[in-house]
């Protein structure tokens, strides 16, 4: 477990431009973890859902398979890849996104966002014994790496998650409040 | 005299798929029961016609809402459930697969009978398994995304006046569960807070609910039929 006088040992997975990455790199620039291959006690694993919207009934099975089927088996290589790369009581962040709680024109979201959910709480289940962990940080769909705000308080959950030993198979929304839905609830 | 209400089961041949048809044509609707196999143990009748489908071609589901639809109800029952290996040894293949049967395949049932509905109902099938498990995560995933579509359905169709809501059963006595080993089988069995799988009819009893008008004013949500093992009855 990292602790805020060892600097945590962090695997980040995605790609270069993913929030995954640039919360990795917040939390290297302030000197609270150092970037490793293996042997890492922290993980950061990119599960961000594409921002694209389309209606439920005009959606394309091309897309709807992108969303859901592709980007599920991308994440799944990840993870596979991370504990193999993890030492022992590692813990593993994904960062995900706020669409498996349901959202218009978002169904291939919704699917892929849950997918993931489901497979976080699994390796959580699975590698407990060997005690890592596993959560996810979730943020409003659509979040990208230069949301700055988002950005720094989704490092310092990250940094939680990694430090806390009895924190496992659970979804941590940072999204403003936005899950509770009174924004579009007051449009409507 | 008001007319039947239709109806639409997917792998309603057998298992869940076959007692949610029945219980649904006793209770006055006109099933058709639509399956990648052939019934067993049942011949067509006037309450209940099976049907071949394969839920991931849309042509033929296309075909069939064409032909028999539009439909009042419909139900996303058909899935699999295989090869419940650790994650380490899952494939991208094993996901592609539960993916593509158990969600894209509902995916196309629910697209193509919406755009056909003027209101009803669509219950998606998921399984307690989606909030995770000890092995087979891609059969989580998959039923883990089914929920997730689930309210995002729910939120788009409600307008079209559709309500759409999973039911998400514990263990249950289908031919899913024959594949399992005997020792599997026990421990499993063990766990069950009811002493031992659940009936199907239980879960179609579920459904027939939702399928109501009471039900109907339900959407976008998930209805666990579990004995309450979510909640760990059966572990104290």
């Amino acid at each position: 477990m990292a602790t805020m006088s060892e600097p945590c040992r962090l695997l980040v997975l995605g790609a270069d431009d993913s929030l995954a990455a640039a919360i990795g790199t917040r939390l290297i620039a302030e000197g609270l973890c150092v970037l490793v291959d293996g042997d890492a006690n922290a993980v950061l694993i990119d599960g961000m859902d594409a921002a694209t919207e389309m209606s439920f009934l005009d959606l394309e099975d091309d897309a709807f398979s992108a969303q859901v089927i592709d980007a599920t088996v991308d994440r799944v290589a990840m993870l596979q890849d991370a504990l193999t790369r993890v030492a022992p009581a590692a813990s593993i962040v994904v960062i995900g996104s706020d669409a498996h709680l349901g959202r218009w024109h978002g169904t291939g979201q919704a699917a892929a966002s849950a997918a993931l959910l489901g497979i976080m709480r699994s390796v959580a289940m699975e590698y407990g014994r060997q005690g890592i962990r596993a959560n996810m940080i979730a943020l409003p769909l659509g979040t990208n790496a230069v949301d700055a705000p988002l950005v720094a308080d989704a490092a310092r959950q990250a940094l939680t998650l990694f430090e806390t030993a009895s924190i496992t198979s659970e979804t941590i929304l940072i999204d403003g409040g936005g899950n509770l839905k009174f924004r579009q609830a007051k449009r409507r | 005299m008001t007319e039947p209400r239709r109806a639409l089961v997917t792998g309603g041949a057998r298992g869940i798929g076959a007692a949610i048809a029945e219980t649904l044509a006793t209770g006055g609707w006109q099933v058709i029961a639509a399956d990648i196999d052939a019934a067993v143990g049942r011949t067509s009748t006037q309450e209940i016609e099976d049907v071949l489908l394969d839920v991931t071609d849309r042509v033929q589901v296309a075909a069939l809402l064409d032909t028999r639809g539009p439909f009042d109800v419909v139900v996303n029952n058909a899935a699999i459930a295989a090869d419940m290996l650790p994650f380490a040894q899952l494939t991208a293949d094993h996901f592609r697969r539960a993916l593509k049967i158990n969600v894209m395949g509902s995916f196309i049932v629910a697209q193509e009978a919406a755009r056909r509905m003027t209101g009803g109902s669509i219950v998606n099938i998921a399984s307690r398994g989606y909030l995770g498990g000890i092995g087979g995560a891609h059969y989580v995933a998959s039923k883990a995304a089914v929920v997730g579509m689930t309210r995002a359905m729910a939120v788009e169709l409600r307008w079209r006046g559709i309500s759409v809501n999973a039911v998400a059963p514990g263990m249950v006595e289908t031919r899913m569960i024959d594949g399992f080993s005997p020792a599997m089988r026990e421990k499993l069995t063990d766990m069950e807070p009811t002493g031992g799988p659940l009936d199907p009819s239980v879960i179609a009893g579920a459904v027939a609910f939702l399928a109501s008008p009471a039900g109907r004013s339900m959407t976008g949500q998930v209805l666990l039929v579990d004995g309450g093992k979510t909640i760990g009855v059966g572990l104290y």
